[in-house]
């Protein structure tokens, strides 16, 4: 080894020592402007955690684009400054936002309050469907997680917080009732989706989806669906043995596309779902405008 | 902003990481440059990718999968010590099959696959302590290998055929260059995501040969290029808040195209 590069690795070595120190003199997350800062990893829990902690509570969704596919997200470092400053993070789990678990260990904090919504619900499976926001049967005990979550992290405003949530599950009646209707004059009926965005509300609506699950599956994670299933979701939809497609609108790709216009041709309704809530409404607007949406293809 | 972000720990971490990363990748580049491998780079991450996706399928993890399947890559193509024409063909035929089995592991995994797709872009800001510990130490194995071997893995970098006719190993140093190579890509792409690992193994080597003709100068120019790429790119996107990766690139390219364009060298 040469003595000009026993000296340079020599300097590589202080450089890196000089960074050491400066790793030394971190900071953690503090609560904002007097309010609880909560981070929502995905913007239809930030839409929940909002109405429930009403004044007492700052709300930074981190998914918040209904027109980008969540599934090309990377974090920047405005994320990652929000991650550290947050007094309450909420995050999905179940593999959808696995980014969130990084972010907190990049940041450690002993404070942070942090509501994972598959814990609260008991879902572990490695290939459950993770878009729980979409269980309305499930929701009291979602809302009821972040509330315990919003108490744990700000425990001052704890009636504040019982009430905010009582205020919220009453919120919740119209979209209930929708999808009890359905489930009243329509359970039952074939249905299928190109992505399993909307898979427990049809579970709660009572019915049934024939989608191909390798179908799904594929699109979902950006992969190439077999011949066999796009032939397969394809017969289900010229053959007309479903009664409406629903459309995950936020990750087009040419295939989707086309599954859609075959839906089109063979004059089976089309329902666009989203998997993030649009800008400007409530979580259960949102929800109740798929939801009626869904309703309005069943009958035709 | 920008003065709160630098108290922040995940930036240190950040920092620091990139500082490990671009040390190594400065360092072996040279001799990937050198060895006019720099298609084996882009090989070796693109497969780290479908180590990471069949990882998943057997549920380890998939930064595991990825050191895995960088290695084994790279162990292949050291071995074929290729030379010459034959070299960007087989590459390439080893690229293509492995991506095409990297598409056949997603879709058998069952699950989520974000992990996977997470390292295509990479994720500077989420790098926790734990990591930031594996990084240094893969990066000293990767320092240390290099040091232990200079003179040998440089003469076989430069002319292979007078290396081995002056009995020099060369097939066990290619071997070593390209596992090397393997443990750097698989750092580098916790950072700037497996599409852009060419951006700091091979453009601050690139350039640096550019410059100087010197080998030692080189590394350590090169290695100097990747700091500020990484460092620069890192600070940059905390003023503007565009992908880190980007800023990364672009301070690399631009450190190219000022050396090509310079008449002179060092």
């Amino acid at each position: 080894m040469s003595k000009t590069l026993a000296g340079y690795l020599a300097l590589a070595a202080v450089l890196a020592a000089g960074g050491v120190a400066l790793a030394a003199t971190g900071t953690s997350g503090r609560p904002a402007g007097g309010c609880v800062a909560v981070v929502a990893a995905e913007n239809a829990y930030g839409s929940i955690a909002a109405q429930i902690g009403g004044r007492h509570v700052a709300v930074t969704s981190i998914l918040r684009d209904p027109a980008a596919d969540p599934h090309l997200f990377t974090a920047d470092t405005g994320t990652g400054l929000e991650v550290a400053r947050a007094a309450l993070v909420i995050q999905n789990g179940a593999g959808y936002d696995t980014f969130m678990g990084k972010l907190e260990d990049a940041a450690p904090s002993g404070r942070r309050v942090v509501v994972t919504v598959a814990d609260a619900l008991g879902i572990h499976a490695a290939d459950a469907n993770p878009h729980l926001w979409y269980d309305v049967p499930r929701l009291d005990r979602v809302a009821a997680a972040i509330a315990a979550g919003l108490e744990r992290a700000d425990p001052r405003h704890r009636p504040a917080y019982r009430a905010g949530l009582v205020r919220f599950q009453r919120r919740l009646a119209p979209l209930r009732r929708a999808v009890a209707a359905i489930r009243a004059r329509d359970g039952g009926a074939p249905v299928a989706y190109t992505e399993a965005v909307p898979g427990y509300l049809l579970n709660a609506a009572g019915l049934r989806n024939l989608t191909p699950p390798a179908f799904a599956r594929a699109i979902e994670n950006g992969s190439e669906p077999t011949a066999s299933a796009v032939a397969d979701m394809t017969g289900l939809l010229t053959g007309h043995r479903v009664r409406a497609l629903l459309v995950n609108t936020q990750a087009i790709s040419p295939i989707t596309s086309r599954i859609r216009s075959e839906a089109v041709a063979a004059g089976i309704p089309v329902v666009g779902v989203t998997e993030t809530l649009p800008a400007g409404e409530t979580f259960q607007a949102w929800q109740l405008r798929q939801a009626r949406a869904l309703t309005r293809a069943l009958g035709r | 902003m920008f003065t709160e972000l630098l108290g922040q720990h995940f930036v240190h971490t950040a920092l620091l990481a990139g500082a490990v990363v671009a040390v190594v990748s400065g360092a072996i580049g040279t001799f990937v440059v050198t060895r006019g491998a720099s298609f084996a780079v882009h090989a070796v991450s693109e497969l780290g990718f479908t180590g990471a996706a069949g990882a998943l399928v057997l549920g380890v993890d998939p930064v595991a999968g990825m050191i895995a399947g960088s290695l084994l890559v790279g162990g292949v193509l050291g071995l074929l010590s290729l030379r010459g024409r034959e070299r960007d063909s087989a590459i390439g035929a080893v690229l293509a099959f492995g991506l095409g089995v990297g598409v056949l592991f997603l879709s058998l995994y069952q699950g989520y696959a974000t992990e996977a797709t997470n390292l295509l872009f990479g994720s500077i800001v989420g790098v926790s302590d734990r990591q930031l510990a594996v990084l240094a130490v893969v990066a000293v194995i990767v320092v240390a290998g290099i040091a232990a071997a200079y003179r040998p893995l440089l003469f076989s970098s430069i002319d292979p055929e007078v290396a081995e006719a002056r009995g020099v190993p060369v097939r066990a140093l290619s071997v070593l260059t390209f596992l090397l190579l393997a443990l750097t890509t698989a750092e580098a792409i916790q950072v700037v995501g497996v599409l852009l690992v060419l951006t700091l193994v091979i453009t601050p080597a690139a350039a640096a040969q550019r410059l100087t003709a010197n080998p030692a100068t080189a590394i350590l120019l090169s290695i100097v290029i990747a700091l500020v790429a990484t460092e620069g790119g890192i600070l940059l996107s905390l003023q503007q808040p565009w992908p880190t990766s980007f800023f990364i690139s672009a301070i690399s390219f631009a450190a190219y195209l000022g050396a090509r364009m310079r008449p002179w060298s060092l």
